[in-house]
């Protein structure tokens, strides 16, 4: 399924850039798959939700008490999801293929996932400004800037600007 | 309405009001000039700045960011074939074979002078429809607000991505979402599995994750793409005689978008092929649509600009967003303390005066920028994407903090985020999702009360009249699309058995 390919830029430049650009790879979902994927994965939160909801006590007194709403969006959900799984296998067994995404750089946006993930941890550790600091830089390695003086200027400058506007003007304590 | 100017006009003399439109002015061209970045991500981002500042400068900023934000997404989109707003998409179908033409300036003008046509015409409208609104929704209680939630909800689902089903699915899902937290009517907390979440899920934390960081981690995937370069930047000529041969295209464009946004759920985009199409069946030269007819530009431009006042109306009257930028406007009016909807007028007169005048006075201010200002916004969208990537992540993650000031508040931004990366890749759109946090409570607390008001008795929501009326017209809405795809279908399968050759 990953796959490398020369991916054509902007129809504009490409004539200019498609030699000098390293290949791309990029993953392709086809669209029964991913609705399978998406269709399991709602309908599991649905189920907690149901089981959840029917464990929580009723104090009401009325028809509708707070289990119940809960309880028929569940169910409601738990239908759309088996639906979309439903209509994704009558797809597959019809052949009747669907839209496909793509994935180009799977591998960035993990990494980026990642940093994203580490970013609170860091921020919990470390406190905001170091915290801050590795992270912005190791993004704008990850999003090809590869410049030190830019990657340098954009931290500093935003450091800067997070001092001024959000610490000292808006007065946001900081960690 | 003379007393409610008043208010309005005095909370103008203040300078930081006047700094704040200006200053929304240009975020709003920047926000709307950079593909990627909507209105409604654009206002997300500006929430954490407003919490120090007084509910009319924050109010007042933020619509600036909207209206400008509207508006210069047609910049790229003419230029460079790059929409900045989704709306700006039909503009580029014929401002961008005007560009290649050489007419550049032509288009831009146009766009530019057909949007402050459209934002004004649209603003007087909603001045004088809003308070005829907002008697009608006075009369509202618990059954007709859950009725025009469902409306609304309806309207959301089928006009979300190209899947009803998708639609369907991701409004389930935010719903399910609005039930966490506690219980609105009983106080009984509800899947709390975090005291984070005791107050629900963070409404911006979500709002920032699944508009603003899922799009980060989309713009990784071409962070390696060059920018493309500029041949020519055109000289812009501001001949306000442009406009005089697209006066009736204007205001015929105009009454599409003010009624089109009036529509909870329908947008901008929606209001733009509208107007674009009915401009087409009028035009004396249908044919050359597409390949740069001007009248195309300004059908597009003024109504997808006179669309964003239109919005503004159920909003302001009835407390419903129309799409998702007033649904990060009634997020920012709630961190003040601040509820839209009938009571608004007379509790909190300055705040929908002060968007009417602001929508007004920032429009002069506007139309400058966009007449001489082309040079500098056209050098902006060649800022490489990586630098706006890492630029608007870092923003989203001290944004989110800062309205909490809880850590907390990002692991949910950061949750949302993937979760709405993951969503867009199996086409499930995050709009339904945001605008379902908004409307759920709302839908939840209202039926249960209607009830509890009613005695338990279920006919009360199609005993008023006000409610029997919303639910039909949501039942039409929500069955209408089904009915159209079965018979496409079925027409498709009758060609396709009729020429077998052709069907593949």
């Amino acid at each position: 399924m990953v796959r490398d390919k020369a991916i054509p830029m902007n129809l504009a430049d490409h004539v200019m850039h498609e030699d000098s650009l390293p290949p791309a790879k990029e993953i392709t979902i086809r669209s029964e798959l991913g609705d399978i994927v998406a269709g399991l994965g709602l309908a599991g939160i649905a189920a907690w939700f149901m089981v959840e909801a029917i464990r929580l006590p009723d104090y009401s007194g009325t028809a509708i008490g707070a289990a119940d709403f809960p309880k028929g969006l569940a169910f409601l959900l738990l239908l759309g999801a088996l639906g979309l799984v439903g209509g994704a296998v009558l797809r597959l067994a019809t052949g009747h293929a669907g839209e496909s995404s793509t994935i180009r750089r799977p591998l960035h946006v993990l990494i980026g996932a990642l940093l994203l993930i580490a970013f609170p941890l860091m921020m919990s550790y470390a406190g905001y400004y170091i915290a801050m600091g590795i992270f912005l830089t190791a993004f704008l390695y990850l999003a090809d800037i590869n410049r030190p003086l830019l990657v340098g200027g954009c931290v500093a400058g935003f450091l800067l600007f997070t001092k001024i506007i959000f610490e000292m003007i808006l007065q946001t304590p900081l960690p | 309405m003379l007393e409610g100017f008043t208010a309005g006009l005095a909370a103008f003399s203040s300078w930081q009001v006047i700094a704040g439109l200006f200053a929304g002015v240009v975020v709003g061209y920047l926000v709307g000039a950079l593909p990627g970045l909507s209105a409604g991500v654009g206002m997300a981002l500006l929430i954490p700045f407003t919490f120090g500042l007084d509910p009319v400068v924050s109010v007042v900023m933020l619509i600036a960011v909207y209206m400008a934000s509207e508006y210069s997404g047609a910049i790229p989109a003419i230029l460079v074939n790059t929409p900045g707003e989704p709306s700006a998409a039909i503009t580029a179908l014929d401002g961008y074979p005007m560009r290649k033409r050489g007419e550049a300036g032509h288009a831009l003008t146009l766009s530019i002078l057909g949007s402050a046509f459209g934002s004004v015409l649209s603003t007087i409208l909603l001045i004088f429809s809003v308070s005829w609104m907002t008697k009608f929704a006075l009369a509202f209680g618990p059954a007709e607000y859950f009725a025009l939630a469902v409306l609304g909800l309806s309207l959301i689902s089928t006009l979300s991505g190209s899947s009803i089903i998708r639609g369907f699915v991701a409004l389930l899902f935010g719903l399910l979402l609005t039930t966490i937290g506690t219980d609105p009517v009983d106080g009984l907390p509800r899947f709390v599995f975090d005291d984070g979440f005791l107050s629900g899920v963070p409404f911006v934390s979500a709002l920032i994750g699944l508009f603003a960081l899922s799009e980060v981690l989309r713009m990784l995937e071409t962070t390696d793409e060059p920018t493309t370069p500029m041949r020519d930047i055109p000289g812009v000529n501001g001949q306000l005689g442009l406009m005089k041969p697209h006066m009736g295209n204007m205001v015929r464009s105009t009454f599409i978008g003010y009624i089109v946004g009036v529509i909870p759920g329908a947008g901008a985009t929606i209001a733009s092929i509208v107007a674009y199409t009915v401009q087409k069946r009028l035009s004396k030269d249908p044919d050359s649509f597409g390949s740069g007819n001007p009248e195309g530009v300004v059908a597009a431009e003024t109504s997808n600009n006179a669309c964003m006042p239109g919005a503004l109306a159920p909003m302001l009257a009835l407390g419903i967003p129309g799409k998702a930028s007033t649904a990060v406007l009634i997020g920012a009016l709630a961190i003040h303390g601040v509820a839209p909807g009938p009571l608004i007028f007379t509790q909190h007169p300055e705040i929908p005066y002060s968007i009417y005048i602001s929508l007004l006075v920032g429009m002069p201010f506007m139309v400058l920028l966009g007449l001489y200002g082309t040079r500098l916004w056209v050098r902006l969208t060649q800022i490489p994407r990586g630098v706006i990537a890492a630029i608007v992540c870092a923003v989203c993650l001290l944004g989110t903090f800062s309205e909490s000031k809880d850590i907390f508040s990002i692991w949910v931004a950061v949750g949302f985020g993937i979760i709405g990366y993951g969503l867009s890749k199996v086409h499930i759109e995050p709009a339904p999702i945001i605008l379902a946090l908004v409307l759920g409570y709302m839908m939840e607390s209202n039926f249960r009360r209607a009830l509890v008001m009613s005695g338990d008795e279920m006919t009360v929501f199609v005993s008023h009249p006000i409610s029997a009326i919303c639910l039909a017209i949501s039942l039409i809405v929500f069955v209408l699309p089904l009915i159209q795809t079965v018979r496409r279908r079925r027409r498709t399968a009758v060609k396709a058995a009729a020429y077998p050759g052709k069907a593949a």
